[in-house]
């Protein structure tokens, strides 16, 4: 395990030297931006309809009304993203055998995955954070509620765990980059959509896909209800899926 | 000490490497010979601990390789078939994140860096992306990752594969050298290459060994007694029936002009009876001698089951 830190900082360098990185963020900032500007139109053209009615509107501030619907964008757009940033793990190393030099050098195959996931979730960290200027500029003209920005931030950091670990495992079971992307999609799709979109035959059903959904875990996190529930699921998620990803990896070696 | 004890590797239902056993001594040149598809690489991998055999076991100074992995992967240093490199990082990128995984950090790193990239001949490649190095230097490279952690056993998958003649020698000499002080196990198909560098060899077929010897004693194993070349002046008096029919002589015919070879069973005697008929035929004999083997011929015989 002390060779984790170089091991970290190499993961990051090929990150740094591909273009797909680069490519993810500006897609994201892209579109997170535009779903700002929309917003914050949105926003202030309610804001301008509720100052005539004399009521009072419960819930009507910014950070409901703008970072909620943002943190949802973020995560949904993640689904698509993720695999996309996770798809070279283990399946180029594989394919450009120098999977050979790290199984024979003094290394663990967990200290592969942990350098692997935790390089991938730093990139995700970063791209996420890089949002932080959302709520700071809605601070400049409002005023935020940092708590619920905090507790959204950390539903779209557990998320991203969850999401990593399963685009980790799909890079395990090939060397084929496209079919590791193509099997992470699927899975997050389901594990996004299972429960809302995607029900079940009766309520009991509906009810335990629910249960499973990413998303319905998210949905707490991101509306600002910190519940330890969602983070206990997300956090168990991620080690699951590791786990997998080692008994691939080791059983790898047994064929 | 190396000992490969029965080893089995099945992919599938196919074995790739069946029953092998060998050992290797501390401090010598092993060349490991085999054909195409012959389990070279399986059974290499397997020493690495790349991967586990199906049966059987390998230990290196008495300690088997996947009960202390990380023990057995500090003292060898591998260098696969297909020097693994990372193509968007350059050579020092390279060697400085392979010696960081096997716990050298900071100014050790850098020695060790040095050290081995004026060994190998590639300072002057090392900030270039190994994607963009040529075949020979990607190899060098490769067997500088071999080389950082400066291992008491190197293995090595035909390492001078796709290299030119020049690159060919001089990885040769870097071998030999690097021999002096270290267990080496040098894998090939190229019979010549290991000849000059390797004392003993073990040569393995579909799987299976076949030999393990030095080369002398195979040589002599395979050629010496069975059969003699005769040099002679006057090629034209041979009578090779006559030398046929002498008691101990299974065959003679003639090789080329004045070169004879004659398969015997026996010994001295057979030589003396040998050599005086052909002085009595006056064919001006000049010179007679054992055939010693070249390693091809031992090794097309081992091969080919002869
Ligand atoms: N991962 C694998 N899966 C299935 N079969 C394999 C695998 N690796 C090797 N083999 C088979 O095992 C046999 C031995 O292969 P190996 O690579 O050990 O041969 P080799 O002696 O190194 O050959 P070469 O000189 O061509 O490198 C071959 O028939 C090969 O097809
Ligand atoms: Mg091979």
């Amino acid at each position: 395990m002390n060779n984790l830190l170089p091991f970290i900082k190499k993961e990051l360098k090929a990150y740094f030297y591909s273009p797909i990185a680069y490519i993810v963020a500006g897609v994201f900032l892209g579109l997170v931006g535009y779903f700002f500007y929309s917003s914050m139109q949105g926003f202030s053209m309610q804001a301008v309809q509720f100052s005539a009615s004399t009521s009072e509107i419960t819930g009507f501030n910014p950070t409901n009304v703008i970072m909620k619907g943002l943190f949802r964008s973020m995560g949904t757009v993640f689904v698509l993203l993720t695999p996309l940033i996770t798809m070279r793990l283990i399946a180029e190393e594989k394919r450009a055998r120098t999977m050979e030099l790290l199984m024979t050098s003094p290394l663990s195959i967990m200290t592969i995955i942990a350098g692997k996931f935790i390089a991938a979730l730093i990139i995700y960290s970063i791209i996420i954070m890089s949002t932080i200027y959302i709520p700071l500029t809605i601070e400049y003209f409002s005023t935020v509620s940092w708590t619920h920005v905090f507790t959204g931030y950390l539903g779209l950091l557990l998320i991203g765990m969850a999401m990593i670990s399963v685009g980790v495992l799909c890079s395990a079971v090939t060397d084929k980059q496209v079919i590791a992307a193509v099997l992470t999609i699927g899975i997050l799709v389901l594990f996004w959509f299972i429960g809302g979109g995607i029900g079940g035959h009766t309520e009991n059903i509906t009810n335990i896909m629910r249960e499973l959904s990413l998303f319905s875990h998210f949905e707490n996190l991101y509306s600002g209800l910190l519940d330890t529930r969602d983070i206990v699921y997300l956090l168990s998620f991620a080690v699951v899926a590791l786990f997998l990803s080692h008994r691939v990896l080791e059983s790898g070696r047994w064929k | 000490m190396i000992s490969v004890n029965n080893v089995t590797k099945y992919f599938g239902d196919r074995a790739a490497v069946n029953d092998v056993s060998f050992t290797v001594n501390k401090g010598e040149i092993l060349g490991f010979l085999g054909p195409n598809g012959a389990g070279k690489t399986t059974t290499l991998r397997i020493m690495t601990g790349f991967f586990p055999p199906s049966q059987g076991t390998v230990t290196i100074d008495g300690q088997d390789v996947f009960e202390h992995p990380y023990e057995i992967k500090k003292k060898i240093g591998y260098m696969p078939e297909h020097p693994p490199l990372y193509y968007d990082m350059s050579a020092r990128e390279c060697l400085s994140f392979v010696a960081e995984i096997h716990g050298l950090r900071g100014s050790a790193a850098g020695s060790a860096i040095r050290r081995v990239s004026e060994l190998c001949g590639i300072t002057h490649m090392l900030d270039r992306l190994t994607g963009n190095l040529s075949k020979g230097y990607r190899q060098r490279v490769g067997l500088a990752h071999a080389l950082i952690h400066d291992p008491a056993i190197l293995i090595l998958d035909e390492p001078t594969s796709g290299l030119d003649p020049m690159q060919i020698i001089e990885i040769r000499e870097l071998i030999k050298n690097l021999g002096r002080e270290r267990t080496v196990i040098l894998s090939s198909h190229i019979l010549f290459e290991v000849t000059n560098v390797c004392k003993r060899v073990a040569i393995i077929n579909n799987g299976r060994i076949v030999a393990v010897d030095t080369i002398e004693k195979l040589s002599d194993k395979f050629g010496k007694g069975k059969q003699i070349v005769l040099t002679v002046t006057r090629p034209e008096r041979m009578d090779l029936k006559k030398l046929s029919s002498i008691d101990g002589v299974i065959d003679a015919v003639q090789d080329n002009g004045g070169r004879f070879t004659v398969s015997i069973s026996g010994g001295d005697n057979v030589l003396e009876r040998i050599s005086s008929e052909v002085v009595s035929m006056q064919a001006g004999l000049i010179e007679m001698k054992h055939a010693a083997m070249t390693l091809e011929e031992i090794f097309l015989k081992t091969v080919s089951g002869g």
